[in-house]
């Protein structure tokens, strides 16, 4: 298992302890990982101008195609974003001669075939769920867990597919793997609200604290993530609400017994 | 009065001038702000803050983390030869081969006299040193211009660059060398010496010519040339030489560079000293060390002191808010070597080109914020254009961590983002927002060129991507509110900011042609693309990608109505 590690633009500069956990355990995990110049995913540009958004998103799947190497991106927002615009080069006759002018300037070639993946699908459909558990040597018993499966990853269904996109189950196996217990909350699918964190940060801050308490109201201990968006939009208000948030990697990583330390925790 | 008279006043006129510099540079950055116009502290409190900050540092616990700062960072550049070896040769050679030669040759007799017993530029290692320091920053200078054109070519070269201070380098470098090399060869140079620091009789002087033409290489002119070089007359010379230069004089074969130099100008050395050439040399290398002393604070040299000035007083902030922050925003505005580092690692520097906008990329920002706080922005489309390329960052901070001077560019971005709002160019979903959709509909109904083109935003995409412009994408819908229910924007927004119109609404209203009504709704704008509408539709229609393309289509018809809506902000006002 070999795979070009997408960190994108917001885990670096605002959740570098995600990338630190992922590393760990995926190198734990017999992971391989390969660094390449990725830029953003163009999520941000898609906004305004598709054009800006398909340049971006088809540089960085130039990039992963030109090695051969398929995409493992840590954020939601950057896979839905890379599997978007891949999803809209093949389907739509034209679209590939325009970012590709683009690309050119950079001698890139366009890559549409580049395999893009999520971390969570990674790990529960290459490592496998069952490894995950034979390998687990520090059971987080006790640990309640609300598992936050963000946007991105399960919408659109026909663009991207981590799992049913109505009743995911993937995010839920992969934490109880780590021997703490998932917790059912009605909210679990919903939105974090980051995405309006800069255009409408009222209405930002109501959906979190929705999710907040309905996550508490189940039972929850830890709210987890797999998104930086999530996981930033969540974090500064969690302990408020009597939750503590975690990235899943770092679930993970303390089941198979690595250091807070290089998981990025205290 | 000689010319050799006007040094001093050359040095005094310069040393004036740089110190004068100096302290205009230092004034601005208590004055310059970046940031919205509202929020500027009073430049009384910056200067008093600035004051008890640098008076503290040597007593506070952060003075270790400054030392550091200014060792590794600044002096040894440890980010650079993280970033970038190659540059850090080129840079390294540069820096410390210039202030190898200033501390022992420059200023030799004030600094290299005081520390080393018997130090004269004559001896060694003092002579060869001279010659090492010198190739040092001859290569330095070499590689870095080389490097630079080998470069990626896709990106621009940042502006601001000042080639005049590469230029003056390596014309004080080159005169120098030539200097050196026409001093070896020159027989009025050596009369001078045994005039000045022998005591020899008019006997003992052809044996020592001899000596000097056969192994130091003085090129004498006919009436001086020694009879011949015969194993006899070169013995003499020798004891001769011993006895009165040897001790004071080593051979000049040490300076490596100038010495085969010499060898070139050999063969003219008659022309030479008709013409006075040394004399020449040595004026023009002084007068451009003290041209290039007058011109540090105003152009690329400056970063001798900014860039350390930088480095130490971001080590040294504490809280993110304080006072300082400002001074030190200003004082970044003058670190930036334009090196353009920052743009080889931009996350979205592909967008420059594509937008046809070098303001996407950070060493461009920086610099036309450093014209907007200087007050000499052009109003209008560079704001505009700044504005465009502001909003295009992601935030990723890569700029910042790449920075071989430290400067929180990220702080820098987000300031300027906050003026750029105060100045009539917030973020577009600020600006269109601001405006209700109905007063947007009738502007585009009002505009000379009529109604929205749809499809195809930006002329590029075909129809097939372009849903609003195809009436098979909405036709489906049945009105049945699926979208609206599930919708996480519609159930929690509320207040004055609630939504207009929902998902469903949308679609019927581009079922109606009336896409101009939908294009500044806040349904469009607060859509926080969660995709529950489209995943949930029973028709299938794929509701978010619609209000995306919306978003696209607003900002680009929008945007051309802008300066024609009231009520957005004022335009203009200073930074």
């Amino acid at each position: 298992m070999k795979y070009a590690l997408f960190v994108g633009c917001k885990i670096p500069a605002r959740v570098p302890a995600y990338e630190q956990a992922a590393r760990a355990v995926l190198g734990e995990l017999g992971v391989e990982l390969v660094d390449l110049e990725f830029g953003c995913c163009g999520y941000p540009s898609r906004h305004l101008r598709l054009d800006a958004y398909l340049l971006l998103a088809g540089r960085n799947l130039a990039l992963a195609g030109a090695r051969g190497l398929d995409v493992l991106t840590l954020c939601q927002c950057c896979y839905g974003s890379l599997r978007h615009a891949q999803h809209l080069v093949r389907r739509e006759a034209g679209l590939d001669a325009a970012v590709s002018d683009g690309l050119a300037r950079e001698g890139l070639t366009l890559r549409p075939e580049t395999t893009v993946r999520h971390l969570l699908d990674v790990l529960a459909r290459e490592v496998g769920v069952k490894t995950i558990e034979d390998r687990v040597t520090a059971p987080q018993r006790g640990m309640k867990v609300a598992a936050h499966y963000g946007c991105h990853a399960l919408r659109p269904s026909d663009v991207v597919d981590l799992d049913n996109p109505h009743a995911p189950t993937v995010f839920e196996q992969l934490i109880a793997a780590t021997g703490a217990e998932p917790v059912d909350w009605p909210r679990r699918l919903d939105c974090c609200g980051a995405p309006l964190a800069e255009r409408n940060a009222a209405l930002a801050v109501r959906m979190r604290e929705e999710k907040l308490a309905d996550a508490r109201e189940a039972g929850a201990q830890v709210l987890c993530t797999a998104c930086p968006y999530c996981e930033t939009q969540f974090a500064p208000a969690a302990r408020a609400a009597g939750l503590r948030t975690l990235l899943y990697p770092q679930v993970l990583g303390l089941a198979l017994g690595l250091p807070p330390r290089v998981l990025g925790l205290g | 009065m000689s010319v050799t008279d006007l040094h001093p006043v050359a040095l005094g006129l310069a040393l004036a001038v740089a110190l004068a510099g100096l302290a205009w540079r230092v004034g601005t950055w208590l004055r310059r702000w970046v940031g919205p116009p509202g929020e500027r502290p009073p430049t009384a409190e910056r200067v008093r803050a600035a004051i008890a900050g640098a008076l503290g540092a040597p007593f506070g616990r952060a003075l270790p983390r400054l030392l550091v700062a200014f060792v590794l960072d600044a002096l040894l550049q440890r980010r650079l030869w993280r970033r970038d070896p190659v540059r850090w040769v080129a840079h390294m050679g540069v820096f410390l081969g210039f202030t190898g030669l200033l501390l022992t040759h420059a200023l030799g007799g004030v600094v290299a006299a005081k520390v080393f017993h018997g130090h004269a530029s004559t001896v060694n290692p003092w002579l060869w040193l001279r010659d090492l320091f010198g190739l040092a920053v001859a290569v330095g200078l070499i590689l870095g211009v080389a490097r630079r054109r080998l470069a990626r070519a896709e990106l621009p070269v940042p502006r601001g660059r000042d080639p005049l201070f590469v230029a003056l380098v390596a014309a004080i470098v080159l005169t120098g060398f030539l200097l050196a090399a026409v001093k070896i060869v020159s027989a009025a140079a050596f009369a001078r010496m045994v005039t000045e620091y022998s005591t020899l009789s008019e006997a003992e002087v052809p044996p020592l010519r001899a000596y000097w033409q056969s192994e130091y290489g003085v090129a004498f002119p006919p009436g001086q040339q020694p009879p011949s070089l015969d194993a006899k007359l070169l013995a003499a010379g020798q004891v001769i030489h011993a006895r009165a230069c040897a001790e004071c004089h080593a051979r000049p074969q040490s300076a490596f560079v100038s010495y085969p130099v010499s060898r070139l100008l050999a063969g003219v050395a008659q022309p030479l000293a008709a013409s006075q050439a040394d004399g020449f040399l040595f004026h023009l290398h002084l007068f451009l060390c003290f041209l290039g002393l007058a011109y540090l604070p105003f152009g690329r040299a400056l970063h001798l002191v900014s860039a350390p000035a930088a480095l130490v007083a971001n080590a040294g902030a504490g809280r993110p808010v304080t006072v300082n922050a400002a001074t030190r925003r200003a004082l970044a505005l003058d670190a930036c070597t334009r090196c353009g580092m920052c743009d080889e690692s931009c996350s979205v520097r592909a967008l420059a080109p594509l937008y046809g906008n070098p303001l996407v990329l950070p060493a461009e920002k920086l610099f036309a914020m450093r014209e907007l706080a200087k007050g000499s922005f052009v109003r209008g489309e560079p704001l505009a254009e700044l504005a465009l390329g502001s909003h295009a960052c992601t935030d990723c901070g890569r700029c910042t961590r790449g920075c071989p001077v430290g400067i929180d560019l990220e702080d820098l971005w987000a300031a300027g983002k906050g003026a750029l709002a105060s100045l009539g160019e917030p973020a577009p979903a600020a600006w269109v927002k601001a405006v209700p959709a109905a007063a947007w509909a009738e502007r585009v109904a009002a505009a000379p060129d009529g109604r929205v083109r749809i499809p195809a935003p930006h002329g590029v995409m075909p129809r097939a991507t372009a849903l609003t412009g195809e009436p098979r994408t909405f036709s489906p819908c049945v009105q049945c509110q699926t979208c609206t229910n599930v919708c996480p924007v519609v159930a929690l927004s509320s207040g004055a900011g609630a939504v207009d119109v929902t998902p469903q609404k949308v679609m019927n209203l581009l079922r109606l042609g009336m896409v101009e009504l939908a294009l500044g709704s806040r349904m469009v704008w607060d859509c926080a693309t969660c995709y529950q509408c489209q995943e949930s539709c029973p028709a299938g229609i794929r509701v978010t990608e619609v209000l995306y393309e919306l978003r696209n289509l607003a900002y680009q018809r929008l945007g051309t109505l802008r300066t024609t809506v009231a009520g957005e902000g004022s335009k203009g006002g200073a930074a």
